[in-house]
């Protein structure tokens, strides 16, 4: 994917864990984990929110686009 | 996490189902094994296994109408068509007895492969994931089974009868032969190969859906 989630090194800067993270907005481990190993189709705007409020963060500090062209 | 519990008539159809696929196993192992053996070990106590082939019949008054208690005077009900079973037994000719029995091999191999994926078919649907790729391919192959098993049994009772009536022509057994496909069959094999293809999207969303967070 073009769309890279740069999420471990948002979570990194915060000294923040996956686990306590997922805790905070209350989506499953698994679920973060496809998002951080860019595994994920699709995000949605619930989980972005949520990711920002906790992280104090930016949509665009946690997407990256790469042209592999 | 709340556990997926299937509904109790997809539990019922689930049972039901391997009761049939472990009954047609039972049933195939001692026409094809338990059935031959019987005779070749006790012949005079044991009958010979006949087949029962089902053939049209020529009755003299074909085509006549028929009085009923509804119609009085002979005008609406009219005989058209008349069919019977006939008993062949297995041992008729020299190669008959192999010819039944390949026959009845490939007819119970259809029906206990088509058993068999209807049962996982259900199993996966108890378990609450029906849609993946893999029930999308077995119901395909439902259908495709479904459609052989029709062909399969129409065309070989075709060519039996047909070999029954050039055998039995110089006798005055009123017998001929027709091709009868099993058109319902053939129709429910169509509706399973369509309802694969739903089903293969049905996984890919699925697919689709649990890689959205």
């Amino acid at each position: 994917m073009t769309i890279q989630v740069t999420l471990d090194r948002v979570i990194e800067k915060r000294g923040m864990t996956l686990t306590e993270l997922s805790e905070r907005i209350g989506i499953t481990l698994a679920n973060l984990s496809i998002l951080k190993t860019n595994k994920a189709r699709a995000i949605r705007f619930s989980t972005l929110e949520a990711l920002c409020r906790e992280l104090d963060c930016q949509p665009g500090d946690l997407l990256s686009y790469q042209d592999r062209g | 996490m709340q556990t997926y519990r299937a509904d109790r008539v997809v539990r019922i159809l689930t049972g039901l189902v391997s009761f049939v696929y472990f009954g047609a196993w039972v049933v195939a192992a001692f026409v094809l094994i338990v059935a031959p053996l019987l005779k070749l070990l006790a012949p005079n106590v044991v009958h010979d296994p006949s087949f029962r082939l089902e053939v049209p019949v020529t009755l003299p008054r074909l085509g006549a109408t028929v009085v009923s208690q509804w119609d009085a005077a002979p005008a609406g009900i009219t005989l058209t068509a008349v069919t019977g079973d006939i008993g062949l037994p297995m041992r008729l000719v020299p190669w008959s007895f192999v010819v039944l029995w390949t026959a009845l091999v490939t007819f119970f191999a259809l029906v206990l492969l088509f058993l068999h994926n209807l049962r996982v078919l259900f199993r996966r649907v108890r378990e609450g994931a029906p849609f993946d790729a893999t029930n999308a391919t077995r119901m395909r192959r439902l259908g495709v089974l479904l459609l052989a098993l029709s062909v399969f049994s129409g065309v070989f009772e075709f060519w039996m009868s047909a070999w029954v009536t050039r055998a039995l022509a110089s006798s005055n057994v009123p017998i001929g032969s027709a091709l009868h496909i099993n058109w319902f069959g053939v129709l429910i094999a169509l509706v399973l190969v369509g309802l694969a293809e739903v089903f293969r999207r049905g996984a890919a969303l699925e697919e689709e859906q649990s890689l959205v967070v």
